[in-house]
């Protein structure tokens, strides 16, 4: 500090210094609650002092800004983050269908058979009873009628999968063209590679990605971040997004890249994972073993019925059930228009007897289905969707947890501590107004001094 | 008979320094001390201490240098306090607040409001 003009050089860099400092604080408390926000910490760097070599400015500057983000545990919360967006959109989509196969007494596909069931017992004490034939008829009817329901809410829900896929997918393109923007911005200004804002922004984004998919992240030499769905498939390159679209073969949906390439086998977490599983894989195998225990249970009664003779004590020449191979066993499963006096409840050589309607009886504990009756079938059904969904569930909170440590993790790393930055602002404040005071004294002493001394 | 020693007019140069770098309470203790040496001087000058005219300008010069040492180091505090108000002011973040960080999907509005490398 030799003479007045580098006295003021270095009051007016420190001054400077101070400033970036406490806009850094300041910055630090505006962002407290941004997501994505890093904490950011100044330096100072004392210059250099020595008059020897006519270096005499001394003082300090500022250095460079340092971000508390920790790739590790952003990657860490990321995985996290698209296990969450993979549990509970699997969750919400098995809760749908479950309500399709109700369990309870008397509803559902269960509930129909053991109304048919019942009403082929009662046609068993009387079998030449038209009230109980037609009751037969009837409840073979309301139990196609809930198959055919059945079939459509499942239907309904591979529909509805279709579409959140969709939108999805246009999600996902949406959030990388942002990044990009992002990009452009970070790559036209190296400096703004720094900027808290734009990197809470990009890291905002980053975030609500990975609830949608699992990709990988990697910052580049130029500020930008390239994004790779599934680790592989570039979806941001530099000032570039690759868009994925979406496609249906007809049976099931695929991811493809901006090429066309399926990539479908890559896109396994987050959200879109867990719709595309969910509509390509659980769907169709629900519907399939549905279609099993619709087409299983119509042969089984069809060929009890055939095998007697009806109330005239003819051989039927009409099935009762009637269906469609490959528009849907369950969906187009109905009743012929087989009259009630067209039921065999005989058995041959037994005219007007019921030996007939009581093996149709029988049919409701037999093991048709690979040893299960029919009802088995269906209650195993069910207890597989209800063990998928708790699984789900429960794998939910289980990463919700790990989401939350991720979290706090990031949070004592990288965030910010509004209680501490409020405490160091009122100790700066106090230390700012007592050196105010004290300076108005000196400043006082000094101009007597000089009057004095005149 | 001893020559009077010539008075010695203190540097807030490292008070300034202090500031700078938010250390407010080692600013405090070298005004405290500058304070401390200008009492000293003005109680010698007040004895009516007789100073040889080179001395005198010298001293004038340096408290000259000093007044304006004491300008810089009070806009530095000037600047710090403005600061602390504006600070003080955005202490509520103008955001919904998420505890421990939990992500909503919740973007807020006015995020980023000053650029550090503005």
């Amino acid at each position: 500090m030799g003479s007045l003009f580098t006295s003021m050089a270095s009051t007016a860099g420190a001054m400077s210094a101070l400033q970036r400092s406490l806009n850094v604080v300041q910055n630090n408390i505006v962002n407290a609650s941004t997501v994505g926000y890093a904490r950011q910490e100044a330096t100072l760097v004392a210059n250099p002092f020595n008059p020897g070599v006519g270096s005499t400015s001394g003082g300090v500057s500022s250095g460079p800004l340092f971000s508390t983000r920790d790739a590790y545990v952003e990657a860490t919360v990321w995985k996290t983050q698209h296990r969450v967006g993979y549990a509970d959109t699997m969750s919400s989509k098995l809760t749908e269908i479950e309500r399709t196969f109700p369990i309870t007494a008397g509803a559902g596909i269960t509930g129909e058979m053991d109304k048919f069931f019942a009403a082929v017992s009662q046609w068993s004490i009387s079998p030449n009873s038209s009230v109980a034939r037609r009751q037969v008829l009837d409840r073979a009817n309301s139990l196609a009628q809930s198959f055919n329901q059945t079939a459509i809410d499942l239907g309904d829900a591979a529909a509805r999968a279709g579409a959140d896929l969709n939108t999805t997918v246009t999600q996902i393109n949406r959030i990388t063209d942002s990044i990009v923007a992002i990009n452009k911005q970070r790559r036209e200004n190296l400096a703004s590679a720094g900027d808290a804002g734009l990197d809470s922004t990009l890291h905002a984004k980053l975030e609500e990605l990975s609830q949608y998919v699992n990709f990988t992240a990697l910052p580049q030499e130029d500020g930008t971040v390239s994004v790779y769905i599934g680790g592989q498939t570039p979806a941001v390159i530099g000032d570039h997004a690759w868009p994925i679209s979406l496609t249906n073969d007809g049976t099931n949906y695929q991811v493809l890249d901006s090429t066309g390439a399926d990539i479908t086998a890559q896109v396994n977490g987050g959200k879109i994972g867990a719709l595309l599983e969910y509509r390509n894989t659980l769907i169709p195998n629900y519907q399939s073993r549905l279609d099993t225990l619709a087409q299983g249970f119509a042969d089984s009664v069809n060929n009890v019925l055939n095998a007697g003779i009806d109330q005239d004590g003819n051989a039927p020449t009409k099935n009762l059930f009637t269906y469609t191979l490959g528009t849907g066993i369950a969906a187009s499963l109905k009743i012929t228009d087989i009259s009630a006096s067209e039921l065999a409840a005989a058995s041959t050589g037994d005219p007007g007897g019921n030996t007939n309607a009581l093996n149709l009886v029988d049919l409701q504990n037999s093991g048709t289905f690979s040893g299960l009756t029919a009802s088995q079938y269906y209650a195993e059904l069910t207890a597989n969707i209800g063990d998928r969904l708790n699984a789900e569930k429960t794998n939910g909170t289980l990463q919700k947890q790990l989401l939350l440590q991720a979290q706090n993790v990031r949070s004592e790393l990288s965030g910010v501590d509004i209680n501490q930055e409020a405490m160091k602002l009122l100790q700066l404040q106090k230390g700012f107004q007592a050196a105010g005071q004290v300076m108005s004294v000196l400043n006082s002493l000094t101009e007597t001094l000089i009057n004095m001394l005149r | 008979m001893q020559a009077p020693q010539t008075p010695h007019v203190p540097s807030l140069a490292e008070a300034s320094d202090a500031m700078a770098q938010l250390a407010t309470e080692s600013a405090l203790i070298h005004l405290e001390a500058a304070l401390a040496a200008m009492q000293g001087l003005s109680a010698r000058l007040r004895t009516g201490e007789r100073l040889q005219p080179a001395e005198q300008r010298r001293l004038e010069r340096s408290l000259l240098q000093f007044r304006s040492e004491l300008r810089s180091a009070g806009i530095l505090a000037e600047q710090g306090l403005a600061h602390c108000r504006e600070w003080a002011e955005m202490l509520t973040p103008p955001a919904t607040y998420q505890p421990n960080g939990i992500f909503t999907g919740e973007v807020p509005q006015q995020t980023h409001v000053l650029s550090v490398e503005a």
